[in-house]
């Protein structure tokens, strides 16, 4: 069935793109197809029309008519088995409909895991940031968003907790600089998160409730030098807003249409569920 | 002959290189002679990719006078190929790091001190008291999925200055912004020929630039034989383009470009991102021998300015580029 409705769907562009223009432009086919950022991702979930693929459609394809349940069988990894068909076709009725719930950038319930390389006793090793959208009341009422550190995961960071957790002269110290990581900082896939590694600049990045052994242990390592940040290897996205689901979102690199921010897992999940898995996978207590 | 009109052109650059202010303030490339950056360059010729790659970048590096980056990536192609130039070079630069090192004084307290107190205002050191105290206001429960994020107070010192849009003007935003990264391809494609004279080159790089906000953004950098991403500071990439090993280069992008919207940041400006792909081509002799499909994301911000009419200062809202990020490479 997915398989079918995602299929259908490009069949659908790739004829009428045929019937209008010939050879399609390899550059850009795939490109428009393929889900540019997390925030594309959103838009399509929640068939908001002014995204710019679906502009595209409109402006190149104007008999072509899209409903939401085809768009969200298109926002799966097709090449990707672990997601079961049932669980796609009940997430898919879920949300067919135009009241349906929607995902929102500036609601909390959605997290990015940052898995970083980097250099712990001249040893290349790898530690999970979790990150999520932080919001400040600025004058004349609204509100700017950043992305903030919120937990942390790593083997070696967990192992040295009783070690490192006596040390808290920095616990309480509030932040005294402006720094911060802008707010679209995902869709240049966080290349600015060097700077949290700063010594004593951790705690500027640190989400309002991010509180914890693990955190406080990162920040001694990184003040005295011995944690290096070397590079971003992968991203994910962990999406628990929608009721009943929880979604993870992974970048699938290839020369496909169905390319891009796409759900790798998906899971049924009630709200006890929720909690289990911020703390198991996420870090979050 | 072709090494000769290379050479010609070289010797123009490092002409124009010298006569910045840039270079002359800092000491020319690090005290090493023009002649050594020439032979390193030469020595290119026949290489593997990852020597040539990494001598380019020291060379950039170099030529905007940051010589311990240069020494790292001189030291990273002697470990692939050993050359004569090259070794030569590396013992300029270590000697002029030494002499650096030796003259270096130690700063008395009583300098730091004596820094004016206007400078105090412009301090990034900005106190931010409500951030620590809201810990426990937007926990996420899976039961309040769908309530706004609690909103966290702040003086907003952070602000530099605050504006709101509306919807329309932020999309005309948008498009200038749009504009502004495709100048910046037209540009770096005007840098990468070899046809095209060291003046027009050093006036398209300042005109590059001049579309950022700042030169302290980076730009990522990765090939097909090099997946791993490197960073450069933009002026370090575009004289990193200008010294790349084609006689021409053509690039294409695809007639769609994805465009964000703009989400307000903390400090009071708009954040968004303009996402590309483009096709690379790199030719010598006429003959294409280096081909790559790249996706990159620049993120723009809009953000005032001030600008002085009639004597008066004025405050104007323009787009800016920022970093730019290789997001995926396409043999």
């Amino acid at each position: 069935m997915r398989i079918f409705c995602v299929a259908f769907f490009f069949l659908l562009i790739y004829s009428e793109l045929k019937a209008q223009q010939g050879t399609p432009d390899p550059l850009t086919e795939n490109f428009v197809f393929s889900i540019q950022t997390i925030d594309d991702f959103f838009d399509r979930f929640n068939f908001e029309p002014s995204t710019p693929a679906f502009q595209y459609y409109k402006d190149n394809y104007p008999t072509l008519s899209l409903d939401r349940k085809t768009i969200i069988f298109s926002l799966f990894d097709l090449k990707n088995s672990t997601c079961k068909n049932e669980d796609i076709n009940n997430f898919a009725s879920d949300f067919e409909s135009d009241s349906a719930s929607k995902l929102c950038y500036n609601k909390p319930g959605w997290y990015s895991v940052l898995h970083c390389k980097v250099i712990y006793k001249k040893k290349r090793r790898i530690i999970d940031l979790i990150m999520q959208i932080d919001s400040i009341h600025m004058r004349k009422n609204s509100v700017g968003y950043k992305w903030s550190l919120r937990s942390v995961k790593a083997g070696f960071i967990h192992g040295l907790d009783s070690l490192d957790s006596n040390d808290t002269s920095h616990v309480t110290a509030p932040p005294k600089s402006k720094a911060f990581l802008q707010p679209m900082s995902h869709a240049i896939d966080f290349m600015n998160i060097d700077d949290i590694f700063r010594k004593k600049m951790t705690r500027e990045y640190f989400a309002k409730q991010a509180s914890s052994a693990e955190l406080d242990t990162l920040v001694n390592m990184i003040d005295q030098g011995r944690l290096k940040f070397v590079q971003v290897d992968s991203i994910s996205y962990h999406l628990l807003q929608l009721p009943g689901w929880i979604v993870e979102v992974k970048c699938i690199n290839r020369q496909d249409n169905n390319s891009g921010w796409l759900i790798s897992r998906l899971m049924p999940a009630d709200e006890n569920e929720k909690i289990n898995y911020l703390q198991r996978h996420l870090n979050i207590r | 002959m072709a090494f000769i009109k290379r050479l010609v052109i070289l010797n123009f650059y490092i002409f124009f290189v010298l006569i910045s202010n840039r270079t002359l303030c800092q000491g020319v490339y690090c005290n090493v002679p023009e002649s050594s950056v020439q032979e390193v360059l030469d020595s290119r010729r026949g290489s593997s990719v990852e020597y040539a790659e990494n001598v380019t970048t020291g060379v950039a590096f170099l030529l905007g006078s940051e010589c311990d980056s240069a020494i790292s990536y001189f030291d990273q192609a002697q470990r692939v190929t050993q050359s004569t130039a090259l070794l030569k070079i590396i013992s300029q630069l270590k000697i002029n790091e030494k002499k650096v090192q030796e003259s270096a004084q130690p700063i008395s307290t009583e300098s730091i001190l004596e820094v004016p107190t206007d400078n105090a205002s412009t301090s990034p050191v900005i106190q931010q008291e409500d951030v620590a105290k809201n810990a426990n206001d937007t926990s996420f429960s899976p039961s309040s999925a769908a309530t706004e994020l609690n909103v966290h107070s702040s003086k907003s010192s952070l602000i530099s200055s605050e504006k709101e849009f509306s919807t329309e003007e932020l999309v005309a935003y948008q498009q200038k912004g749009l504009l502004k990264v495709r100048k910046l391809i037209d540009y770096i494609e005007i840098i990468a020929q070899k046809t095209t004279s060291q003046t027009s080159a050093l006036a398209t790089m300042e005109n590059a630039i001049g579309l950022f906000d700042s030169e302290n953004h980076s730009v990522e950098v990765s090939s097909k034989y090099r997946p791993d991403k490197s960073k450069f500071p933009i002026r370090t990439y575009l004289n990193r383009i200008r010294m790349l090993n084609y006689q021409k280069v053509t690039i294409d992008a695809a007639s769609f470009t994805y465009v964000s919207n703009f989400k307000l940041g903390p400090d009071g400006n708009y954040y968004g991102i303009a996402k590309f792909r483009q096709l690379f081509i790199g030719y010598r002799e006429n003959r294409p021998i280096y081909r790559d499909i790249t996706t990159k994301s620049i993120a723009v911000v809009l953000k005032p300015y001030q600008k002085s009419i009639d004597g008066q200062s004025q405050e104007f809202w323009d787009v800016f580029l920022g970093d730019i990020s290789v997001i995926n490479i396409e043999p």
